[in-house]
């Protein structure tokens, strides 16, 4: 069977199609229609390798990090939206709190408003060490979710999705990894109506550079 | 049970058929993809991402005199382009799909209106020769389908589908014989009128009325050879 068209794969033509983004992170440079923000020697780069997508990497300095975002240009919706992320975490086991972090997902402001994919080096408010995890964010305050999985620096796919009503606890978050349902959450939800991609790699200060790897990002409104 | 396919092109051709030219836009991000699309903005008026939830591409027609607008394959002009230097649809076999949300109809001037579709030109107002695009005027109260034949003979035919400001999925395709517009998977008509005889590449254009502002917004569009 085929579709007779890209559009009619997700939606029948009776129904009117919603914001929905797709980057396979492939070509020379990343794709201008994503803000990109490197600080302290963090790089963004295109990967010369089978599979390689796109790496971001910190430098090794304690305030080195990078970000992805739409420039707070945001389409998604909180009520109902959902997010896929192909991706390869570098950050090696430490057993130093805030040792560097991963995170994907969709939220309103990247670092403190969302829900996300979270994994961290060391321990992180509240996260185990080196798990695979869903953290929602409100204004700075976080609720995290492990999911028993650890980090193996390998491909992964994850998907998370977002249904909620602005209040703390009204809806929840839900974390998908290659597959399989791992963890839900409903405290913390965002506030805010309205959401965009985000993608974000922290540095701690323990002299190894972290990295995040992502061949592929699918966001769509439900 | 979710289908799997090796590929998205699987889910379009079959592995056996050759793919024809194929494009798809989001229109989503911080900003619109420069690499692509061009935009040609004489005078005021405005065409950037939305910052609202479905929100898509935003073209803002101010109230004022002269304000077109036009986004087109790589037209980064200061006027029409004749004919845009891209033009990879054909006139005999193609089709394309808009999720468009157009502004109140009298927003539009009568002569020119908002367009969306095929055309050779990157015209501020869906001008030039060999068109196929999808539209709304001022002074018409339906959606119309526009041709222009080769050598710029223009027909703006009715649809008889009201025109309103909810989203729509609007789909038009040209075989050479007709053209034929289908509006939220619904066929409407067609029309054998002034076809278009040359390839074609992408316009969206918006002419406001001098004294309304127009908002016209769009978050999709898919263009394909057939």
């Amino acid at each position: 069977m085929t579709y007779g068209s890209v559009y009619e794969i997700t939606n029948p033509l009776t129904t009117v199609a919603k914001q929905h983004f797709v980057d396979w992170f492939s070509g020379n440079t990343l794709d201008p229609l994503w803000t990109n923000t490197n600080t302290n020697s963090g790089s963004t780069a295109m990967v010369n390798a089978i599979d390689g997508g796109i790496k971001l990497q910190t430098g090794t300095t304690n305030a080195s990090y990078v970000q992805m975002d739409f420039g707070n240009k945001r389409q998604f919706n909180r009520v109902g939206c959902n997010i896929v992320w192909v991706f390869k975490a570098g950050v090696p086991s430490n057993a130093t709190a805030n040792t560097g972090w991963n995170q994907l997902g969709i939220g309103s402001a990247n670092g403190n408003s969302g829900s996300i994919f979270f994994v961290t080096a060391g321990v992180h408010s509240g996260s185990t060490a080196h798990q695979f995890a869903l953290r929602t964010m409100r204004s700075e305050s976080f609720s995290t979710v492990d999911t028993t999985m650890a980090n193996d620096d390998k491909w992964h796919t994850t998907k998370v999705n977002n249904a909620s009503d602005g209040t703390a606890t009204g809806g929840s978050a839900t974390l998908w990894i290659d597959g399989i349902l791992r963890a839900t959450c409903s405290t913390n939800l965002q506030s805010s109506a309205l959401m965009q991609p985000i993608a974000y790699l922290g540095y701690g200060n323990d002299g190894v550079n972290k990295t995040l790897d992502i061949n592929y990002c699918e966001a769509w409104n439900t | 049970m979710t289908m799997t396919k090796d590929s998205i092109y699987e889910f379009i051709n079959a592995p056996t058929q050759v793919m024809k030219q194929h494009f798809v836009e989001d229109f989503t991000g911080d900003s619109l993809d420069s690499f692509v699309w061009g935009k040609i903005v004489p005078d005021s008026g405005t065409a950037v991402m939305s910052d609202l939830v479905d929100g898509g591409l935003v073209i803002t027609n101010p109230a004022a005199s002269g304000n077109a607008i036009c986004i087109a394959f790589n037209a980064n002009a200061t006027n029409n382009v004749s004919p845009m230097a891209v033009r990879q649809f054909s006139h005999s076999g193609s089709a394309f799909i808009v999720v468009e949300k157009f502004d109140t109809f009298s927003n539009y001037t009568n002569g020119d209106g908002a367009w969306s579709g095929f055309a050779a030109d990157a015209n501020l107002s869906a001008g030039g020769a060999n068109t196929c695009m999808v539209g709304v005027k001022g002074n018409n109260t339906d959606y119309r389908l526009q041709t222009t034949n080769g050598s710029g003979s223009q027909t703006r035919t009715a649809s008889g589908v009201t025109a309103d400001t909810n989203w729509h999925t609007y789909k038009a395709e040209t075989t050479g014989s007709l053209a034929s517009l289908t509006i939220d998977g619904i066929f409407i008509m067609t029309t054998t009128s002034t076809l278009p005889a040359a390839k074609m590449g992408i316009n969206i254009s918006a002419v406001g009325d001098s004294s309304n502002v127009a908002e016209t917004y769009i978050r999709y569009i898919e263009a394909w050879n057939t």
